[in-house]
């Protein structure tokens, strides 16, 4: 039996209620979880601290360009298997030259392809049962992966052709799998019938200074506080990239080591501002509507 | 049960089927249903699949649950305040709660969205928070008399919340089909099952009491949010071009993909070339051409050498 608990966040993750309810109810009724959201917002946090939290095993595929199915369940190892494969031939070879030693096939026998298949994570999470499975940024795949994924996550089975093994798990025993997406391309409408889709919101002034909490609860308050306050106004100018979580981290991180003084006046003068906007034309306007020279933004 | 509900969802843009139904149906046997708040979580991640959805999604719960529609460009409190649905269920209420009467009505409303989005898992926060409560009312126990009162309610009220939350399956389907008879006679007055005798589990009260906190954790005020942007409602694609849109329209092209032709081994020529060769294989490529263009965008920003096109390419986006 998966595990099937009501779970909020650990004390490094704040989950919103809205996503842990329907995380919850992806995993009671044995489907994947497709998140999507603006980037920098937690998505692929999620399925790390919730397998950290409640010690299960997590398998990630982070997924490329170049993603297949062979890579995400499991890979037939042609070129061990042609050498074992020979090996048999050369050892006799060798006997009849009159050599002693032997080559060996490492303990892999080419009678049985079960040992040439080297599983993915795929592979690997269906078989161990309750582990969590993330699928990572879906939406950079080639676009027939969405699709070929449909079979194991409708009807829990995956079959590996090479060696005809075959894994399937039951409803109960399905791995919370968790799918992330920055919605770059559109996904298959039958891949999205097939998951439990949640859409992450921005979190506002009041949940963001809790997650800041849990990332560095040694900032002072006063400090969070003005950081913040900028932060909602550089979102609000409505920038070409307009900055999320993971870069107000990074910048209260810039200047946690100073006291909190200076680290408001730091914060005050938008010193290492880099950390927040990321393109130029971002950054032209910021200085002509906050009036400052863009030269002192670079980060020191 | 609920089988009109994919058609009228349909009505709103939104893609339910019969799959719907039958995941519906898997949620509720699972228990993952038991309040009006949990049907509205469970069916927005079995419908909504675009945050573009979400907006219709809400509008579609509203008309169908609880017969509140909302027009367009209606808030969702307006929609609200205006609803035979509200009024019943505010006069229920104010009858049962007579003493404070001078409740503000925005603060009704309020309370009416949290009664809408109470979902099992703030039951379940509150009832866990019940021991905790318990434990409290020990310590003041040589309070005065009105104090305990008071307490003697909270301690109803959360054991019929207690009783809510492990309905049987039986139950709630039971509950559901009072829900579908009461939709097929709408002009019986409305349906006021949120409050009295519906799916909602405490008929007075509502708020915080005792610290103990009640009602929806976020529900509620993502349904008004959703109602108030834009971002959650899908374009109207049937729009002329102006000027007002051009941006969006122009924008929306920008984000193009680079595609250029797929090399693909070409076995025939390379084992000819190689013959020809004296057995020496080098792989020959060729490029795979397909037909997949769909629309050229030529844009031709000043000048005057594009004049005598200006009528068809006006006639082209009108």
């Amino acid at each position: 039996m998966a595990e099937t608990s009501y779970w909020t966040g650990s004390e490094k993750y704040l989950c919103d209620p809205q996503l842990a309810q329907a995380f919850h109810m992806a995993r009671t009724l044995g489907m994947p979880l497709l998140i999507e959201g603006e980037p920098g917002t937690g998505k692929t946090e999620l399925p790390i601290h919730y397998a950290d939290s409640q010690n299960l095993d997590l398998f990630v595929y982070p997924v490329g360009s170049k993603s297949n199915m062979e890579q995400f369940v499991a890979r037939f190892d042609h070129v061990k298997y042609l050498r074992d494969s020979q090996i048999e031939i050369l050892n006799a070879q060798r006997a009849e030259k009159g050599l002693e030693s032997k080559l060996s096939t490492g303990g892999r026998n080419p009678e049985s392809l079960g040992d040439y298949v080297a599983k993915g994570p795929a592979a690997l999470s269906y078989a161990s049962t309750n582990s969590v499975l993330l699928i990572d940024e879906i939406d950079k795949a080639p676009r027939e992966f969405p699709n070929d994924l449909l079979y194991a996550l409708s009807h829990r089975k995956i079959i590996m052709h090479e060696s005809g093994e075959e894994i399937t798990v039951s409803e109960q025993d399905m791995p919370a799998i968790v799918i992330t997406s920055n919605r770059e391309q559109e996904l298959p409408t039958a891949f999205k019938g097939r998951c439990i889709y949640h859409y992450i919101h921005f979190p506002d002034k009041e949940v963001m200074a809790q997650i800041v909490e849990k990332h560095h609860p040694e900032v002072n308050e006063r400090v969070v506080k003005v950081a913040l306050d900028i932060f909602y106004h550089l979102r609000r100018l409505g920038l070409e990239r307009a900055p999320t979580t993971r870069e107000i981290l990074n910048w209260l991180k810039y200047v946690k080591d100073h006291k909190p003084d200076e680290a408001i006046r730091k914060i005050e003068g938008l010193e290492g501002i880099g950390a927040l906007i990321k393109t130029q034309a971002d950054m032209e306007r910021v200085s002509r509507m906050l009036g400052t020279d863009p030269n002192q933004f670079s980060m020191n | 049960m609920l089988s009109t509900l994919p058609e009228h969802f349909r009505n709103h843009g939104l893609p339910a089927d019969v799959r719907t139904l039958l995941l519906l149906r898997r949620a509720l046997e699972r228990g993952l249903v038991t309040t009006l708040g949990d049907m509205y979580n469970v069916l927005k991640g079995i419908v909504v699949k675009e945050p573009e959805h979400m907006g219709p999604f809400t509008k579609a719960y509203y008309d169908y649950f609880l017969h509140i529609k909302v027009q367009y460009g209606q808030s969702l409190e307006d929609a609200i305040l205006r609803s035979e649905t509200f009024k019943n269920w505010k006069d229920s209420k104010l009858r049962e709660a007579d003493e404070d009467s001078s409740i503000s009505l925005e603060d009704l409303v309020s309370k009416f969205l949290d009664e809408v989005h109470l979902t099992t898992y703030d039951i379940k926060e509150v009832i866990s928070g019940k021991e905790l409560f318990e434990k409290n009312d020990a310590d003041q126990a040589d309070q005065p008399s009105d104090q305990d009162e008071e307490a003697e309610s909270v301690e109803r009220k959360l054991e019929k919340m207690a009783d809510y939350s492990d309905l049987s399956l039986q139950e709630l389907l039971e509950r559901l089909e009072k829900i579908k008879d009461q939709q097929k006679d709408k002009h019986g007055g409305g349906s006021h099952w949120v409050g009295t005798g519906g799916i909602s589990p405490y008929g007075h009260g509502g708020g915080a009491k005792n610290g103990i906190r009640i009602g929806g954790a976020g529900g509620g005020k993502m349904a008004r949010k959703v109602m108030g942007d834009k971002n959650f409602f899908p374009i109207d694609r049937a729009a002329l071009l102006n000027d007002n849109n051009v941006d969006a329209a122009l924008a929306s092209i920008k984000g193009v993909i680079e595609e250029s032709a797929i090399e693909k081994l070409d076995v025939p020529q390379t084992i000819k070339n190689g013959l020809k060769r004296g057995g020496l294989f080098i792989p020959e490529l060729s490029s795979e051409k397909n037909e997949e263009l769909k629309v050229i965008v030529l844009i031709d920003n000043g000048g005057y050498s594009m004049s005598p096109y200006i009528r068809t390419v006006q006639n082209l986006f009108r």
